[in-house]
C-alpha cells in the first residue's frame, strides 16, 4: 500500500497544533475549550493533571497507547517544541548555499539516560521541581513564546494600531509590555538558542538526546507494533530517505530504522520511490527474524543504563536547592505570629484553594496562564517562590490586579496546578490578605478623602469608616477579602498604604452576602429639589 | 420593537416621536416643552419612564439634542464603564441611556461619535459585560479603548490650585461636542459619583487626584473642560457599597432621569436623590464657589416631568 499521504497528513495535523499553541501562548482571545483540545494532548501536562488526580486527563494516556502502537506521532504532529524544531530546519536551509543533508549517526545513549532518569528522580525527591519544569517540550515552547516572542509581536501590534486606525481597520488595540526579568529572559534565550542551533545543525538532535519525554517515548517506540522498516530486497541504496531523515536514523549499511529515535514523521515514505520503505507490524515477525533484532537495540545495554541512572541521581539532587523565601522580617516588624512559620508569605499565587507546595509542585512553568491572563496581573516569579521555581505564575500588583469575575487562569491550565474554579466560587477563594498601614495612607497624611482602595475592592471587604473631620479611612474586615490586589493596585500612595500578603491560613472567605435591600430615600414618587 | 422605532424616527420628527412614544398619560399637555433653547430650563428632572422614554423627555424639554450637536460635529459621549458588572448591579451607565444618545446625536448630523471610558476593572470585560458594546453595535458610534496612553495628551489647567495639569484624551480635547453620561451612585472615598466625577474617566492618572485632594481636583478639572450636556442615569442609584457595588441589593429602583448643562446643578439634584445634602459632597460646594454652576436648586429654573402618575 502506498502511505506517501502520511507526510502531508502529518504535516497538516502539525500545523494545526503549532498554530493554536502558538496563538495561545501569544496570549490571542481564543475559546478556551479550543486552547484545552490542543493542550489535553501534551504529555507533561496531562501526565501530571492524572497522576495528581486533579483532572481525568487522559492524554499523557492516549500518547503511550498510540506510541507503543505506532511510534512517536506525538513528537512530529503534537509536541508543539518538536514542530518549532522542524521550522527552524526549515527555515535554516534557506540561508544555506550548498545542498545540505544529514547523514546516519549514532544515538547518543548515555546522554538520553542521564536527562530522563534526572527528570525522573526529581519528581520524587522535589516535587515537579527544576528538572520537569525546564525539560518538558511543551513547556519550553511556551516559555519561548510567551517570554521572546510575545514582547516582539506585542511590540509590532502596537506599531500597527495607529495604521490599522487609519485604514479604519477595527480590532487592534494597543498592548501593554512585561518583559520578565533580564537573568529569566537570558535564561529562556539561551535554551532557545541551544535548540535553535541543534535544530537547525542536526535536525531532531534535542529530542534525541535532552527531551524526557522523546527518550521516554523512544523506549516504547523501539517496541512499538508499527514501525519503518526497510525491505531489503527492493531498496536500491539511492539514499533519498537520508536526506529527508531529521532523525538521522536511518542507517542504509544495516539497513535498519532506530526506531527508538525516528520520530514518524514519515518523510522517508513520501521520498522512497522504490517501495522499499514501509510500515511493518513489528509483533507477528517471524522467529527466524528475532535474534538479529535482539541483538543491538540502541538503549539496551542494562549496565550502561544503571550506570546513567546514578548519575541523573546526583544532577536530581541538585536540584533541590534551599529555599530561599522563608527568609524575612515580617516577624520582626508585627510581632509573633506573623511571617516566620509560614512560606512565600508574601508572594501571591494565582486563585488556587490549596497549598502553595502542592500548587508550586504540579506547575510546569508553561506560562499559558500568564499569556491568557485578562489584566495582566500573573507574571513569571523571579526568585519570589525560590530559585528552582522561577517563572511559575505569581500576582503582581504593582502590574494590575485579579479581575472579580474572570477565571480564565483556572480554565486553561494544562497541568491542574490551577485547578478549574467555577466563577462563585473563585470568588470567595482567598489568595491573600489585605493589610492596612496608617501611616501610609493618604488620608491620615494629608487629611483629604481618598478611598481609591474601597472603591477597587469588589467584596468591599475594605471599607471606609468615620476618621477625624468628617473624614473616612480604610478598614480590611478580614472575613471578607480574598486577596485580589485591587486596593494594592489602586492605592495612590507613594508608599502604599494598603498591601496583599499571600499565603493565607484559611483560603475561604465569606461571600458578601445579600443583605436587606438598600433602603430607599423618603422620595417615593416625587422630587426631592 | 428596536426596528420600528428606528424607523418611525428617520421620518425625521425626532423631538416629536419621542414624546408620542413616551407614556405621558397627557402630562406634556399641561407641561409642553419649550421650542428654542433660549427658554429651556437649568435642569430637567424625569421620573417614572423607561430610560428611553425619560431620556427623549428631557431631551425634548431642553429643545431636542439639535441644540447641543450641530450637523457635521464630531461628538464623545462619556458613559460610565468603569466595571465589569452587568447592567443589574448599577455600577455603570446603562446600555440604553448610550444607545440613545448615540441615536439622538446621529439624528442630530452628527459627523462621529465616539464612546469611551478609562475603566477601573480590564476594559474589554467591562465593555463587553456592561452591555454597552452590543447596544452600539450597528450604531454608527465608535466604541473607543480608553487604556491607551498614547491617545492621552497632558494639559495644563489655568489657575489651578491641585490639579496643575492633568492628562486627558484627545477625544475630550478634540471632540465638538463633549456628553457626560454619568450613572448616579454611592462611593465610598468622595461619598456619591455622578457628574463631575466622571470625569476621572478621561484622564490617563486617577491616582494623582486621589493623593491630591479628591474634592478639590474634581472641581478643577470641570474648570478646564466642562460637558456640553449632563445626562445622569438614576433608574436604579446604587445606595452602598459603591462605587463597584457588590450585588443587585445595593441598588434602588427610582426610576429617574437629570439632564442639565451645568454640572454642578446635575450633581446637586442627583445628592438630594441619595438624601445627602449638596453641600455635604466637598466637590459640589468647591465647584459652585469656582462658578462652574449652581447648588442652588431651590432658584433653579427645573423642570420636572412625570411619566405616568
Amino acid at each position: 500500500m502506498k502511505l506517501s499521504w502520511l507526510k502531508p497528513l502529518r504535516v497538516a495535523v502539525a500545523a494545526l497544533f503549532f498554530t493554536v499553541l502558538a496563538l495561545a501562548f501569544l496570549g490571542a482571545h481564543l475559546p478556551h475549550p479550543l486552547i484545552s483540545l490542543f493542550t489535553s494532548l501534551q504529555f507533561v501536562p496531562t501526565l501530571i493533571a492524572l497522576a495528581t488526580g486533579t483532572s481525568l486527563a487522559l492524554g499523557a494516556i492516549i500518547i503511550l497507547v498510540v506510541t507503543l502502537t505506532a511510534g512517536r506521532i506525538y513528537c512530529s504532529a503534537i509536541c508543539p517544541l518538536g514542530i518549532l524544531q522542524d521550522v527552524i530546519a526549515r527555515v535554516a536551509t534557506l540561508f544555506r548555499r550548498k545542498p545540505f543533508f544529514l547523514r546516519y549517526a549514532p544515538a547518543w545513549t548515555k546522554v538520553r539516560h542521564l536527562f530522563f532518569w534526572t527528570t525522573l528522580l526529581t519528581i520524587p525527591l522535589g516535587g515537579a521541581g527544576l528538572a520537569v519544569a525546564w525539560l518538558d517540550p511543551y513547556s519550553t515552547f511556551g516559555r519561548t513564546v510567551s517570554l521572546l516572542l510575545r514582547p516582539l509581536v506585542l511590540f509590532a501590534n502596537n506599531l500597527l494600531v495607529p495604521l490599522a486606525e487609519k485604514v479604519h481597520v477595527p480590532g487592534f488595540y494597543r498592548a501593554d509590555i512585561a518583559l520578565a526579568a533580564l537573568p529569566l529572559l537570558l535564561g529562556v534565550g539561551a535554551v532557545f538558542l541551544l535548540i535553535a542551533v541543534m535544530a537547525s545543525l542536526r535536525g531532531r538532535l534535542y529530542c534525541n538526546t535532552i527531551c524526557p519525554v522523546g527518550t521516554l517515548l523512544g523506549f516504547i517506540a523501539s517496541r512499538s507494533w508499527l514501525k519503518l522498516k526497510i525491505n531489503a530486497d527492493a531498496c536500491g541504496k539511492c539514499g533519498e530517505c537520508l536526506k529527508i531523515c531529521k532523525a538521522q536514523c536511518i542507517d542504509l549499511k544495516s539497513g535498519t530504522v532506530d526506531t527508538s529515535r525516528c520520530v514518524s514523521c514519515y518523510n522517508c515514505l513520501a521520498a522512497c520511490d522504490q517501495g522499499a520503505m514501509r510500515l511493518a507490524t513489528n509483533w507477528t515477525v517471524s522467529p527466524a527474524a528475532k535474534p538479529s533484532d535482539a541483538t543491538q537495540p540502541p538503549d539496551s545495554g542494562r549496565r550502561q543504563f544503571l550506570l546513567t541512572a546514578t548519575g541523573g541521581a546526583l544532577v536530581a539532587g541538585a536540584s533541590l536547592l534551599p529555599d530561599i523565601s522563608r527568609a524575612d522580617d515580617h516577624e520582626k516588624k508585627h510581632g509573633d505570629g506573623h511571617g516566620k512559620k509560614r512560606k512565600y508569605k508574601n508572594v501571591v499565587t494565582p486563585p488556587i484553594a490549596g497549598d502553595t507546595d502542592t500548587f508550586l509542585a504540579h506547575c510546569t512553568a508553561c506560562q499559558l496562564c500568564i499569556s491568557s491572563c485578562t489584566t495582566g496581573v500573573l507574571q513569571p516569579a523571579f526568585l519570589q517562590y525560590g530559585p528552582q521555581h522561577l517563572l511559575k505564575p505569581r500576582m503582581d500588583y504593582s502590574k494590575s490586579f485579579c479581575n472579580y469575575t474572570c477565571h480564565r487562569c483556572t480554565e486553561i491550565c494544562p497541568t491542574g496546578a490551577i485547578p478549574f474554579l467555577p466563577v462563585p466560587q473563585k470568588q470567595i477563594t482567598r489568595i491573600g490578605m489585605a493589610h492596612f498601614n496608617k501611616e501610609h495612607c493618604i488620608v491620615s497624611l494629608y487629611h483629604t478623602d481618598c478611598g481609591a482602595c474601597s472603591e477597587h475592592c469588589p467584596t468591599k471587604a475594605v471599607r471606609m469608616v468615620p476618621y477625624e473631620g468628617g473624614l473616612v479611612i480604610p478598614e480590611v474586615d478580614k472575613s471578607l477579602c480574598i486577596g485580589c490586589g485591587a486596593c494594592e493596585f489602586a492605592c495612590p500612595a507613594d508608599d502604599k498604604a494598603i498591601l496583599v500578603h499571600g499565603a493565607p491560613k484559611n483560603k475561604e472567605a465569606r461571600r458578601p452576602s445579600e443583605e436587606k435591600p438598600a433602603a430607599p430615600t423618603a422620595n417615593k414618587d416625587g422630587f426631592p429639589f | 420593537m428596536h426596528l420600528d422605532r428606528r424607523d418611525f424616527l428617520k421620518k425625521g420628527f425626532a423631538v416629536g416621536a419621542a414624546f408620542s412614544l413616551a407614556d405621558l398619560s397627557g402630562l406634556f399637555a399641561a407641561e409642553p416643552a419649550p421650542a428654542a433653547t433660549g427658554d429651556a430650563p437649568h435642569l430637567v428632572a424625569v421620573r417614572n419612564g423607561t430610560r428611553i422614554d425619560m431620556l427623549n423627555a428631557a431631551i425634548a424639554a431642553l429643545g431636542g439634542m439639535k441644540a447641543f450637536v450641530k450637523p457635521g460635529q464630531t461628538v464623545v459621549i462619556k458613559p460610565n464603564i468603569g466595571w465589569d458588572v452587568v447592567p443589574e448591579l448599577g455600577a455603570n451607565t446603562h446600555p440604553d441611556i448610550v444607545h440613545r444618545l448615540v441615536e439622538l446625536c446621529d439624528e442630530a448630523g452628527a459627523k462621529e461619535i465616539s464612546v469611551f471610558d478609562n475603566t477601573c476593572d480590564a476594559w474589554q470585560r467591562a465593555y463587553a459585560h456592561s452591555g454597552i458594546e452590543k447596544a452600539l453595535e450597528g450604531t454608527r458610534a465608535k466604541l473607543i479603548n480608553g487604556k491607551d496612553e498614547s491617545m492621552y495628551r497632558v494639559v495644563t489647567v489655568a489657575n489651578a490650585t491641585k490639579l496643575l495639569d492633568v492628562k486627558v484624551h484627545s477625544l475630550i480635547l478634540d471632540s465638538d461636542v463633549y456628553i457626560n453620561a454619568p450613572v448616579l451612585k454611592h462611593h465610598s472615598g468622595a461619598t456619591m459619583t455622578c457628574a463631575m466625577k466622571n470625569a476621572m474617566g478621561v484622564v490617563w492618572d486617577r491616582r494623582y487626584w486621589h493623593k491630591n485632594d479628591l474634592h478639590q481636583c474634581i472641581a478643577e478639572f470641570q474648570t478646564f473642560k466642562k460637558p456640553a450636556l449632563n445626562i445622569v442615569d438614576a433608574y436604579h442609584p446604587m445606595m452602598r457599597n459603591g462605587p463597584r457595588g457588590t450585588n443587585a441589593s445595593d441598588v434602588v429602583e427610582m426610576k429617574c432621569l437629570i439632564a442639565s448643562t451645568d454640572p454642578v446643578a446635575a450633581d446637586a439634584a442627583a445628592a438630594k436623590l441619595l438624601g445627602h445634602q449638596p453641600a455635604d459632597i466637598r466637590y459640589i460646594p468647591i465647584a459652585a464657589a469656582l462658578g462652574l454652576g449652581s447648588m442652588d436648586l431651590d432658584k433653579m429654573n427645573i423642570q420636572r416631568l412625570q411619566l405616568s402618575a
